[in-house]
């Protein structure tokens, strides 16, 4: 179906190539996942399948790239789009249209076919993403998942033989994340589609792929069918991927072999046993626990008259030193109670005392007592250079000009950001734009600092560095987030909200060892512990964990 | 405060309004704005303003609605006979209060003086008719009538396609850009910044830059601009009756305009037809 | 009536009207021919648009050619020198084609070697009627002898003041002298070159109402060689101001008429049209100022009077146009100081002869500096000469309209803009955006997004209420979103994406955008967004930064002066934009205000445009992730 033949491609101005004499062979109706490290190449290569590159990209290339035996070069863009769709990563970016009926009409349209073969492809394209009800409805109203699968209807009107899809899941919640992936394996096994999908996410995506191929520097790296690629785990972890829990359970309990899913891993783990002398788990209480600094009692919280309450009688309180994850359903409340502990929503019934003050209409927070980083970062940064955006908020505080230098140097290298003190944070890398962001709020001293989900949009590496970093400089921590591994690994305290209510309030480890309450709450529960569990270990979070709990 | 969202949607209540064909509505807007710059007399432009707001009763808008229209127009009405009560230029001109009075240092010398006039505020109330019409005309077209069916007219009404596409876009990200306003305002106030500071501006910007690189390659990739020509799912069909309608009305506001603009040419001694001397004073009595 | 009616009763004036212009072609042509001191006047049965009138002599030589203005004319003058007693041939040429030829004969009298008026009152045309006068006030005797020859004349005026009549004052070199109980005035003079005069003016006083006394003047002329007498008569009629005002009655007032009392059948009656020169067109004619009209009459006013008795009476008319508010004298029409003496308005004295009407023409001035445009009122009254009671007056609303060309032709080349525009786009279609990328499209309608949260969401919402609060004076608060804002991310925009068009796509998304979000579809806007595209373009085609496309603007310098263009841009369109409101919604503007506006706009302006200098070159490294 594709065939790259020592394709090369140079982007304008750039003296390296972006994709170095990559040769590459895909079969119809496969599944191929496409992997690497940031930068490496993966999405350039897209752009290439769908005639992106080189018809409207400028650049210089070198090479041949063909589709069913026809060089892409060759193709017009109208022939090339009805063989290849593209589906990128941002859910929100790449719809233009208010109506989902337009959106996927669009390309049909684009094409000039007949009214009735446009009515019949919509519908078509529609129902295959499970949105066929939505029909009617605006872009506006849809969730993130919802998003993202329209995108793919909406190249799936064009009927096009391959789908590329460039890191689709990345920026959605678990639940989001696991619409789309569910859809795009139903094009591929019951449409027959050919799928090329970019994702670092390996341990999501891996399970429905039949190929891994890895790209570094612009060159393809390897190219092996998954459970093969599986067994070479070092190659992926030493370019900062993550392997697939169960894969990375079964190579340290039992090298050689190859588990995709939750049930096979069980399989193979049964004939073991249970480790005789299991080492305490470690980081389950806080360590320090100091005075409260956030008081919320009886807080109800309706955005006009006729909704329904967003928050529903919630009492709380966060002391200092402690890291509180806040975790729960889409339009669960998260995001409100984050804003009414911010001091950003005035409470219109019950109180919220923040830092020994009750939020009032009159009475607001003094600057610098709560920090808060928003779902994007991006948002957050408006200054000309990382240097003025650190001391934005110190000048602010009018803090003396020693003491300035003081905290912006530490929030610099704390956060790792020297040497790009002169430059605007808008020109910086994705990660480097969150840490700018932090170490702006960080330098502030914050008593308390609030994160709204910065997990999504960011991979791995990034989240880790941040959180690290803010465990470090900020004492008491409060954030919203998805992942159950973020809040194992930084929080001391899991709130679990449920339709405006709090449904759990406990250490981590006893929230997330509750399997109903998971369900109810939408959360979804690693893949270690969904082994453990099916071993008889109701404690396990991790393959470490697992490992040292269980003996093959 | 209200949502604007909730105001400048449109309805889908499906009255006799809301069904017109959107390129019916918007020939009648075009040829409405060029007839109230010609009208004079303030009886019709009231009459107009009338049909705007029986309109809107025919249409159920919602109260709320009403009420912002209600708003709106006393609001302009309310400008214009502030404004015209002061730089009225006419005689008579009867003096009810005085702003500035000649002798006032520096502002008066450089003002003769700012009054308020009697005619000024009557004349700003007939004149200010006019946009009052236009408010509830352009108010009623756009909350009976889909965004994306206007432009969906518009194009039919050989608007080039992008534009259109432009246009959806925009209207598509309003929402999505509000939103990051409003969070780059409240970070800026966490940090102790200024809601009206222009820095605000470039987090905002930037975003739009890196958004536009996706949604572009989105577009291309369904063949955007491929062809020259393209079709459309939606078909707008003209009925009879519509087109009649549309007919009659642009034939009597020619009519208006063509009576008018004799009568201007009259007035002003550019040009006169003895023979037209009936349709000057059929002209200056009514319209 | 009703309205119904009325209208019906138009149509029908309409279609009698059409069958008139149609049907008359084929009426008869009546002329005749009437010789005057300086020509001849043609008297037409009908009102006719003459293009030409040729005169011939006996001979058949072509003596004048006479181009007549358009209009329907019924009296044509033509000045011609004729000599008595021959024959001319007059072609008339009317503008539908046809023709009339008639002919007329010089009288064939000659003139006396003196002649000799005697009038009282003063002020009668005929010197064979009875004048009324007023009881107890004083008139005029006014003597005129005129010689016609240049032989020297010795003249001997004997004038005889019958009993009843009191002479208030005798002119130098005559005396009063009484004969047989009747009082003489007397006096003599040599008259030596041709069309020398003698003029006398004798002040008499009639006391006593009922009398008829007839003043009598002889006047005894010697040449040298012949001697002969000439005598006058002047019957004077004296009455009551109260009996003569019984009589007469201002029965109309025209405005405007011409010099002769013709009202111009272009003109409505009662409106008056002030243009005033534009300062482009004197620059070009070199009209001055000095040259305008305050020593010209702006136009005339015709009076008519109408006089039942059985005598000629003298009368005094005033016309004064006062402001109907305040019942002054309207600044407007104020005659110049050295006009009128100095009375600020026209006055004239008419001979009303008995049974008949009569008209005087009296100027009207115009003061341009205060040329407000407006309803005024005039006021004409007589007053019968000598006597200071008004008998008979009447009003006319008057109608000043000034004609202002400048925001009518703005507004033409504003609509001209936004037209070709349009066109250009529904013509060119697709072609019109190739030069723009699908991404640069994308970016533009994203800005044209940011434009519509940034400034109009925040704009309707201050907007009206800065409105409702400060008035017309809300540009001062709003003109931060209008301007600083607006101009930033205009700016922002073309140095990110240094195109020709792309501010123009970005302003045609915003105004749709407006339109369809917010309902503001006026023509006012189509107007301003047209002119503002193509101020921009061409401001930032000049100022470089559409045109050299690497480098933004760096520079302090690049900046200050793309900040100043922004800034004239601003100016000319909301200036612009002012012209159209004047024109469109008849508002109306002070000066002052309109250039505090475009002084606040340009500064706001500048700042945005300087703004959005600094913001673009930011964004231009943008990381694109």
């Amino acid at each position: 179906m594709i065939e790259m033949k020592k394709f090369s491609f140079w982007y304008p101005g750039r003296e390296a190539p972006s994709l170095d004499h990559v040769s590459l062979t895909i079969g119809t109706g496969e599944f191929v996942l496409l992997t690497g490290p940031t930068g490496c190449g993966k999405s350039t290569l897209l752009k290439c399948l769908n005639g992106i590159i080189p018809h409207l990209s400028g650049g210089k290339s070198q090479g041949e790239v063909t589709l069913g035996g026809r060089a892409t070069r060759k193709m017009t863009m109208a022939e090339l789009s009805s063989q290849v769709g593209l589906v990128q990563q941002s859910p929100d970016d790449q719809i233009f249209a208010t109506s989902i009926q337009d959106e996927v009409a669009f390309g049909p349209e684009n094409l000039c076919l007949p009214r009735e073969e446009i009515e019949n492809r919509l519908a078509w394209a529609l129902q295959a993403v499970d949105l066929g009800s939505c029909r009617p409805g605006s872009t506006a109203a849809l969730s993130g998942g919802q998003k993202q699968r329209l995108a793919i209807a909406a190249m799936l009107a064009l009927q096009p033989r391959v789908l590329a899809l460039d890191e689709p899941i990345s920026q959605l919640d678990p639940q989001g994340a696991g619409e789309v992936m569910a859809v795009i394996r139903k094009l591929n096994r019951e449409y027959g589609v050919t799928v090329v999908m970019v994702e670092h996410r390996i341990h999501e995506a891996a399970q429905y792929a039949d190929r891994i191929v890895v790209m570094n520097g612009g060159k393809l790296v390897f190219d092996a069918p998954v459970r093969e690629a599986m067994t070479q785990a070092e190659l992926f972890v030493n370019m900062g991927l993550r392997l697939p829990e169960t894969v990375e359970i079964c190579r340290r309990l039992k090298r050689g072999q190859v588990a995709m899913t939750v049930r096979e891993t069980v399989d193979i783990l049964k004939p073991g046993g249970f480790k005789k002398r299991a080492p305490s788990p470690v980081g389950s209480m806080p360590a320090t626990v100091g005075a409260p600094v956030l008081e919320i009692e009886d807080l109800f919280y309706k955005y006009s008259k006729k909704d329904r309450p967003v928050l529903n009688g919630i009492n709380v309180t966060i002391r200092r030193g402690e890291r509180v994850a806040v975790m729960g359903r889409n339009g669960a409340g998260k995001s409100t109670l984050l804003a009414h502990m911010a001091g950003l929503l005035v409470p219109r019934q019950g109180t919220v005392k923040v830092a020994g003050a009750i939020i009032t209409h009159k009475q607001k927070l003094p600057l610098g007592t709560v920090g808060l980083v928003m779902q994007n970062p991006d948002l957050m940064l408006f200054q000309s250079s990382v240097r003025r955006e650190v001391e934005f908020g110190l000048r602010n505080l009018k803090t003396t000009p020693s003491v300035m230098n003081e905290r912006y140097s530490q929030a610099v290298q704390g956060l790792a950001l020297t040497g790009l003190q002169d430059d605007p944070p808008l020109s910086l890398s994705r990660g480097q734009r969150l840490r700018t962001a932090i170490a702006a709020i960080v330098a502030m001293r914050p008593e308390m600092m609030f994160l709204d989900e910065p997990t999504t949009g960011q991979d791995k590496r990034n989240i880790e560095n941040m959180m690290s970093a803010l465990v470090d400089q900020v004492e008491t921590l409060v954030f919203c987030t998805h992942d159950i591994e973020t809040a194992l690994a930084y929080a001391t305290r899991v709130i679990v909200l449920d339709e405006g209510c709090i449904a759990a309030d406990n250490v981590p480890r006893k929230v997330f060892a509750d399997a109903s309450l998971l369900d109810r709450s939408g959360l979804k529960p690693t893949q270690s512990w969904l082994v453990g569990r099916e071993l008889g270990l109701h404690d396990v979070f991790s393959p470490r964990e697992l490992e040292g709990k269980w003996i093959c | 405060m209200l949502n604007w969202q909730e105001l400048t949607q449109s309805e889908t209540a499906g009255t006799g309004i809301h069904r017109l064909d959107p390129r019916v509505k918007i020939t009648m807007l075009i040829i409405t704005g060029g007839l109230i710059v010609f009208l004079d007399n303030p009886v019709l432009l009231a009459i107009l303003l009338a049909v705007g707001a029986a309109g809107m009763l025919i249409a159920r808008l919602t109260l709320i609605k009403l009420k912002v229209v209600c708003v709106v127009v006393l609001l302009g009405l309310w400008g214009t006979v502030f404004s015209q009560a002061l730089f009225y230029e006419q005689v008579p001109r009867t003096v009810m209060g005085t702003l500035i009075s000649p002798g006032t240092p520096v502002l008066g010398p450089l003002t003769k003086g700012v009054y308020i006039y009697r005619e000024g505020m009557l004349h700003g109330l007939r004149q200010g008719l006019r946009m009052a019409t236009m408010t509830t005309l352009g108010l009623l077209v756009c909350w009976t009538t889909d965004s994306r069916l206007l432009l969906l007219g518009l194009v039919r009404m050989r608007l080039p396609y992008s534009l259109a596409f432009m246009t959806v876009t925009a209207v598509r990200f309003i929402p999505v850009l509000l939103r990051e306003t409003m969070q780059v305002v409240t970070s800026a106030k966490m940090r102790g910044g200024s809601r009206l500071s222009m820095q605000l501006l470039s987090p905002i910007l930037a975003n739009c830059l890196r958004r536009a690189g996706t949604l572009a390659v989105a577009v291309e990739s369904r063949a955007f601009r491929a062809q020259d020509r393209r079709t459309y799912l939606e078909e707008l069909d003209l009925s009879l009756r519509e087109k009649l309608f549309l007919t009659g009305y642009l034939l009597a506001a020619a009519a208006v305009v063509t009576c008018k603009t004799s009568y201007f040419c009259y007035q002003y001694g550019l040009y006169y037809v003895s023979a037209l001397r009936p349709v000057y004073e059929f002209t200056r009595v009514y319209l | 009536m009703t309205r119904y009616k009325r209208i019906l009763l138009i149509v029908l004036v309409i279609v009698a009207a059409g069958g008139y212009v149609f049907f008359r072609g084929s009426q008869e042509i009546a002329a005749q021919v009437e010789f005057t001191g300086q020509g001849a006047d043609i008297l037409l049965n009908l009102p006719q648009e003459v293009a030409t009138v040729t005169v011939t002599n006996e001979a058949g030589r072509l003596l004048s050619v006479i181009t007549v203005g358009p209009g329907a004319r019924q009296k044509i003058p033509v000045f011609i020198k004729w000599e008595p007693d021959k024959q001319y041939a007059f072609e008339l040429a009317l503008r539908d084609g046809r023709g009339v030829r008639l002919t007329g004969r010089t009288p064939a009298d000659e003139l006396e070697k003196v002649s000799f008026v005697l009038q009282a009152p003063y002020g009668l045309s005929r010197t064979d009627s009875t004048g009324v006068v007023p009881a107890g006030s004083a008139f005029t005797a006014n003597i005129l002898l005129t010689s016609h020859t240049d032989q020297p004349v010795n003249v001997l005026l004997d004038l005889v003041i019958p009993p009843g009549v009191e002479v208030l004052s005798v002119p130098q070199g005559m005396q009063a002298e009484q004969r047989g109980g009747v009082q003489h005035i007397v006096g003599r003079r040599r008259l030596a070159a041709i069309n020398e005069h003698w003029n006398e003016q004798i002040v008499l006083k009639a006391a006593q109402e009922g009398l008829e006394p007839v003043i009598q003047a002889v006047a005894n002329i010697d040449n040298g060689r012949e001697q002969w007498q000439m005598t006058g008569h002047a019957a004077v009629k004296v009455a009551t101001v109260a009996d003569i005002a019984r009589n007469i009655r201002v029965q109309a007032v025209e405005v405007p008429v011409d010099v002769t009392g013709r009202s111009d059948p272009k003109a409505r009656s009662g409106s008056l049209v002030y243009a005033p020169a534009s300062r482009l067109s004197s620059l070009a004619g070199g009209k001055g100022e000095h040259a305008r009209l305050d020593d010209e009459p702006f136009t005339y006013a015709g009076i008519q009077l109408s006089n039942d008795g059985d005598d000629h009476v003298l009368a005094l008319v005033t016309v004064k146009i006062i402001d109907p508010a305040s019942g002054a004298l309207a600044p407007v029409f104020v005659s110049p100081a050295h006009k009128n003496a100095g009375l600020g308005y026209s006055y004239g004295v008419v001979d009303l002869a008995p049974h008949a009407f009569s008209q005087v023409i009296l100027p009207v001035y115009l003061n341009e500096n205060s040329a407000f445009g407006g309803r005024y009122k005039l006021q004409a009254e007589a007053s019968v000469f000598g006597a200071d009671q008004v008998i008979s007056g009447a009003d006319k609303e008057i109608q000043l309209i000034t004609r202002n060309d400048r925001p009518v032709i703005i507004t033409l080349f504003m609509a001209m803009t936004a037209l070709l525009g349009i066109g250009w786009l529904i013509w060119r279609q697709e072609a019109a955006l190739a030069r723009f990328t699908s991404k640069e499209l994308v970016i533009i309608s994203l800005f044209g997004t940011v434009t519509f949260v940034a400034v109009n969401l925040p704009e309707t919402v201050l907007w009206d209420m800065a409105r409702a609060v400060l008035g017309p004076f809300s540009f001062l608060v709003t003109g931060f979103f209008n301007q600083t804002v607006l101009y930033a991310l205009l700016v922002a925009l073309v140095v990110v994406l240094p195109h020709p068009g792309a501010v123009t796509l970005m302003i045609i998304v915003r105004f749709i955008l407006n339109g369809f979000i917010l309902g503001h579809f006026t023509p006012v806007q189509i107007l301003t967004c047209a002119v503002l595209a193509l101020c921009l373009e061409v401001a930032l085609y000049a100022a470089g930064v559409t045109r050299k496309r690497e480098a933004g603007p760096d520079t302090v310098g690049k900046v200050a002066l793309l900040a100043v263009a922004c800034g004239l841009v601003d100016v000319v369109t909301t200036y612009m934009n002012f012209m159209a409101y004047m024109t469109l919604y008849r508002l109306f503007y002070a000066h002052w205000y309109i250039n505090a506006v475009l002084a606040a706009g340009f500064l706001y302006t500048a700042g945005g445009a300087a703004i959005g200098c600094r913001l673009g070159s930011t964004l231009r490294r943008t990381a694109l992730d």
